[in-house]
């Protein structure tokens, strides 16, 4: 029964999507939400269930190709499947009131589960094949929810920001392919824990490099890693709200979980010849995504560039190939999942109220006329940046410390340079977002937002939606041991011992 | 020289029967009044039914008739041989060519379209076609392949008041001849060097002999350019787009499937049986084609507004797709065996997917004539089971879940260059493939669109034909996503 | 007679075939063409046969096969030249041009057929 579990957990979006399309027209409009809350309900407690007592589940889906359906849980994908799960039940509880303006609920449910079927499968595959299929699987839902229910207000419109997104990611995909396919060749298998124990036999150094790269250009799109960011800022400002909390909490967890699971374990010595440039653009990107944060004008836009720059410490915590550097990436991962998500929440429900995200409109005095709202975006810009005691700060630490002392192949002073440049980034994160709380929740309200009376606070509803977030983002801040206990262990046994 | 030689009809039953279906409706045609001729064509498609009957007893050993008998250096030859590579491809052409038939009813009854020698004509063509994927020596390819373009001439034309109907048949009939012509001078020379007609025996003789003739390069190369032109590579492609949109839609859709498919068998089984020794030569050539085809398919794909247009270009790109596991077969004979189950695979997971397509598209060219992708805004609403079939047929080119049988079929053909080594092809392709994603996703997207304003819903009333046809093809490719090793592992 | 003159002028009429396709512009001047590249075939063929001394007689059948081919081809390429001559009143092939995607149609649709 229990191999069975893993399964399930992915059989219950599915089948709540299916049901989603076969029931008749009126039917399934009226019960379109409550289905969504169901199905997301029953996969969070799966997942619990499943993190504590799932085994590995092993069958034959086409043996011409190789492809089996392994599907398992270790300690790194365990906080996201939990973090995937959560997020999106958070998002169906979150439309339940906040409908979006384009209606037509029952396809935004149904493609929101299949988003979670294709994120949940992505962390569960052990096979490179089904990986694959996985990752393949949220382009088409995203690409629907950014281009049927976002807005316009993105240079070229949402249309376009959404080809943006599909296209990049695509061609990342597809050089990862080809990656997956030369492993095949020389190794003749799919399977993720064979090849990681093997750790690279049966590829020589070259070939290990160019699976490395091929593999790693996928993820770096999806991560994103500066300079393939550019799909990144149009889409997340184009998305709707539940859209852009998926897109950064999950979607962009999948690039990295990619890099920790397959990249680095399958082809070792590769990682060893790259991770130094994998370094190099990680704090490019700190750097950049920090400097850009500092002249957008627009909310949401700000919110996605400094997703940039969090992406960059994780790949920076990858790049140092040590347990602690890799520790605090998974640690990065889940915190920016969390934190990142709650900034999107807050944003988009600023700008629902508001209409506009720019913050030369919005002015100052969030405070002032809302107090929960700016209250918590106040407490997630904090978390954002890094303050201890909150979950962003064990991320950015480990992933320093990891950098202050990387594996044995790699250049020391290289790595301490990187590390002094991503302390610099920290500095300017912290001046954007302070910047940021001062601009808008400190200060006067403009006189156009105090005659407006519809101004309502954070509803009940939203704030039962945040709350947990934010108690997640505290105790993970307080007690790292909870997080790093699950995922030591699995990433001691990645790199072997 | 023996008597009589033996012949096993049992083997020739799925051609025969077809072809006397074929000469039955023509004749039946005569007896049938004014309003009921299509009649013809619903006796058509109980012909091609009852040809898939007789694969039944086929299946399993090889069977092989109108042989001749052996000589002091080759052993007995055979021209007429079953073995899995036909049958597969004998199932995909009749089964293409039912669903084509099923498309065609309403646009027999709805137009001017002779009935009878529409079903007379179609049905001789998917005779040619069985016989092609039979035949293993050369005479019977050329006959079989010409058998199977000839009436597809006549079919293009058929229309014969329509001015682009008759301009699109003379431009699909000058490039078809002087293809042949091409390829005829190139098997000649092939004939002249190896002394051989039997693809079998070719094969022994360009083994036996040492160093590269230029003559029999020459041959070899020029007999590319018969099959090139029946699947719509480049140089040979032009013809295509032009000529689908002036036919009647199902014809189309005969000619991007079934045609297509039966211009691979021939391709297939002329390169690997006949000049597997050779593959160094020809696989280089194959793969600039491949790379050329699928890129000039894709970019010119960008630009169409017209549905029809779209699908043709989109054809020839995915024609493209279907070249590369032999254009990979550069390490002779043995690799040629390992990358031909790609390509069987991929072409009949295209046959679905495009039958899938053209399916709907002719459904809604019924309705709205000018078939631009503006009529398709909003079909997602007032159809939407018929919008679910486009968009997963779309999806399926594309290569994307949901069309997890596209995407499986093209990681099948991925391996191949990978496997071979040839990585400059599998990187091209790949960039085509994120290329091609960009009109089937503007396709899809303009079902689930809002309808223009103030412009009508597209709603439409589709009659059983079409709905068969349309389910079919639906079901099949939902069907083979889920349980691909049909499809995948066909040649075993 | 030695094989290579039959072979000399069998390229010959090919590329004086080959060169009539790529250059005539009148439908019916193409079909000759063509039959000359198809002629050309059929004496490589015959040819063939002689100096091999083939047992089966492949290439004579073979030529045989072609003729048939050829005459059918002829047929029905005339039968459609006959059919746009009658719709459209020439054969040039340079003046065909309806199905081409128009530089003033701005959708690209051109007349999509049924």
């Amino acid at each position: 029964m229990s191999d069975l579990l893993l399964p399930l957990l992915l059989a219950v979006p599915l089948a709540g999507c299916v049901a989603l399309l076969v029931l008749p027209g009126r039917t399934a409009d009226r019960f379109a939400l409550p289905i969504g809350l169901v199905a997301t309900a029953l996969t969070m407690a799966v997942a619990l269930w499943s993190v504590f007592a799932a085994t590995p589940y092993n069958a034959s889906w086409v043996p011409s190709l190789g492809l089996r359906v392994q599907l398992g849980l270790d300690g790194i994908s365990d906080p996201l499947v939990l973090l995937t799960a959560f997020l999106t039940f958070l998002c169906i509880v979150f439309t339940v009131r906040v409908q979006p303006e384009a209606g037509r609920v029952r396809a935004l449910v149904g493609l929101v589960l299949l988003l979670e079927v294709g994120m949940l499968g992505t962390f569960l595959a052990l096979d490179l094949l089904l990986f694959f299929v996985f990752f393949e699987v949220v382009l088409i839902p995203m690409w629907f929810v950014i281009a049927q229910w976002g807005d316009d207000t993105v240079p070229g419109g949402r249309v376009r920001a959404a080809n943006t997104f599909i296209i990049y990611t695509l061609l990342g995909s597809a050089v990862m392919l080809l990656g997956i396919l030369l492993v095949r060749a020389k190794t003749g298998t799919f399977d993720i824990a064979a090849l990681t124990a093997s750790g690279g036999a049966g590829m020589s150094s070259n070939v290990q490099v160019l699976v490395f790269l091929a593999l790693g250009l996928g993820f770096a799109v999806k991560t994103p890693m500066w300079p393939l960011h550019s799909w990144l800022p149009d889409a997340h400002t184009a998305a709707p709200t539940i859209g852009s909390v998926l897109l950064a909490g999950v979607l962009l967890k999948m690039g990295t979980y990619g890099l920790i699971r397959i990249a680095v374990p399958v082809a070792p010595q590769g990682a060893e010849v790259v991770a130094p440039f994998l370094g190099a653009f990680a704090v490019v990107g700190i750097v950049y995504g920090a400097l850009a944060c500092l002249v957008q004008r627009d909310l949401k836009r700000l919110i996605a560039f400094s997703s940039v720059g969090h992406m960059g410490f994780v790949l920076l915590g990858i790049a140092t190939l040590t347990p602690v550097g890799i520790n605090g990436a998974l640690y990065a991962n889940v915190a920016h999942g969390l934190i990142s998500g709650l900034l999107f929440f807050l944003v988009g429900a600023i700008k629902d109220r508001h209409h506009t995200s720019s913050i030369a409109e919005l002015g100052g005095g969030l405070y002032d006329r809302m107090p929960r709202l700016g209250g918590l975006l106040v407490f997630a810009a904090v978390a954002s940046l890094g303050l201890p005691g909150l979950a962003g700060f064990w991320g950015e630490m480990l992933t320093l410390l990891g950098a202050f002392d990387p594996a044995p192949g790699l250049n020391r002073g290289y790595y301490l340079t990187l590390m002094a440049i991503a302390g610099l980034g920290l500095v300017l994160t912290t001046v954007y977002f302070v910047s940021l709380i001062r601009r808008v929740a400190q200060g006067q309200t403009a006189p156009r937002w105090q005659q407006a009376l519809l101004l309502r606070d954070a509803t009940p509803l939203e704030l039962a939606v945040w709350a947990p977030v934010v108690a997640l983002v505290v105790v993970l801040g307080c007690w790292p041991k909870l997080l790093l206990d699950a995922t030591d262990p699995a990433v001691r046994m990645l790199l072997g011992g | 020289m023996a008597g009589t030689q033996a012949i096993d009809y049992t083997a020739l039953a799925p051609a025969l029967v077809v072809a006397v279906t074929a000469l039955g409706v023509l004749v039946l045609d005569l007896f049938l009044p004014a309003g009921r001729k299509v009649v013809a064509a619903w006796a058509g498609t109980g012909g091609l039914v009852v040809a898939l009957a007789t694969l039944l007893p086929l299946v399993g050993d090889t069977r092989r008739t109108f042989c001749v008998p052996a000589t002091n250096v080759d052993p007995v030859s055979c021209s007429y041989v079953v073995d899995h590579l036909t049958l597969v491809f004998q199932v995909l052409v009749l089964a293409g060519a039912v669903v084509v038939m099923l498309l065609s009813l309403d646009t027999l009854r709805d137009s001017r379209i002779p009935a009878g020698e529409y079903s007379f004509l179609l049905l001789s063509s998917v005779a040619g076609a069985v016989t092609l994927a039979a035949s293993r020596d050369i005479l019977t390819l050329v006959v079989a392949l010409e058998v199977v373009s000839l009436p597809a001439f006549a079919l293009v034309a058929l229309r014969r008041f329509d001015s682009r109907s008759s301009e699109a048949a003379l431009k699909l009939f000058l490039v078809s001849v002087v293809s042949t012509a091409v390829m005829l001078f190139g098997l000649s020379l092939v004939y002249g060097t190896t002394g051989a007609v039997h693809l079998d025996r070719i094969a022994s003789a360009l083994a036996r002999s040492d160093g590269r003739l230029p003559a029999t390069v020459l041959g070899v190369t020029l007999s590319l350019a018969g099959f090139g032109f029946k699947v719509a590579a480049v140089p040979f492609h032009f013809w295509a787009p032009d000529t689908y949109s002036g036919a009647p839609v199902p014809v189309a859709a005969y000619l991007s499937v079934v045609s297509k498919a039966a211009g691979f068998v021939g391709l297939a089984v002329l390169l690997t049986r006949g000049f597997g020794p050779y593959a160094d030569v020809w696989a280089p050539a194959v793969a600039v084609i491949a790379a050329l085809t699928m890129t000039v398919g894709n970019l010119a794909a960008l630009r169409q507004r017209s549905a029809v247009r779209l699908l043709a270009w989109s054809s020839i790109a995915q024609s493209g797709y279907m070249l590369v596991p032999l254009g990979s077969a550069a390490h002779g004979a043995g690799s040629v065996d390992a990358v031909l189950p790609a390509t069987v695979a991929y072409v009949l997971a295209y046959a679905v997917m495009n039958l899938g397509a053209f399916s709907v598209v002719t459904l809604v060219g019924r309705h709205r004539p000018r078939n631009a992708i503006e009529d398709y805004r909003g079909l997602g609403r007032t159809e939407p089971l018929t919008a679910f079939a486009l968009a997963f047929a779309l999806a399926c080119l594309a290569g994307l879940p949901p069309g997890l049988l596209g995407l499986f079929a093209k990681v099948v053909v991925f391996q191949a260059p990978v496997e071979q080594g040839v990585g400059w092809l599998a990187v091209v392709m790949a960039v085509n493939v994120v290329i091609g994603l960009y009109y089937y996703l503007a396709w899809a997207a303009a079902l689930y669109a809002r309808p223009a304003e103030g412009a009508r819903p597209p709603s439409y009333r589709i009659s059983w034909s079409d709905g068969l046809a349309i389910g079919i093809t639906l079901g099949a490719a939902v069907w083979l996503s889920v349980l691909p090793r049909m499809v995948l592992e066909a040649l075993r | 007679m030695p094989l290579l003159m039959p072979l000399l002028v069998a390229a010959l009429l090919f590329s004086i075939g080959a060169y009539g396709v790529l250059v005539r512009r009148n439908a019916i001047l193409v079909l000759m063409s063509v039959e000359l590249m198809l002629n050309a075939v059929n004496l490589n063929l015959v040819a063939f046969d002689v100096w091999l001394r083939d047992a089966l007689l492949s290439g004579q059948v073979f030529t045989l096969f072609v003729i048939t081919i050829a005459a059918a081809e002829v047929g029905l390429g005339l039968a459609i030249v006959l059919l746009v001559f009658r719709n459209r009143e020439t054969s040039q092939l340079d003046l065909l041009t309806e199905l081409r995607e128009e530089p003033s149609d701005p959708a690209g649709v051109g007349t999509a057929a049924r």
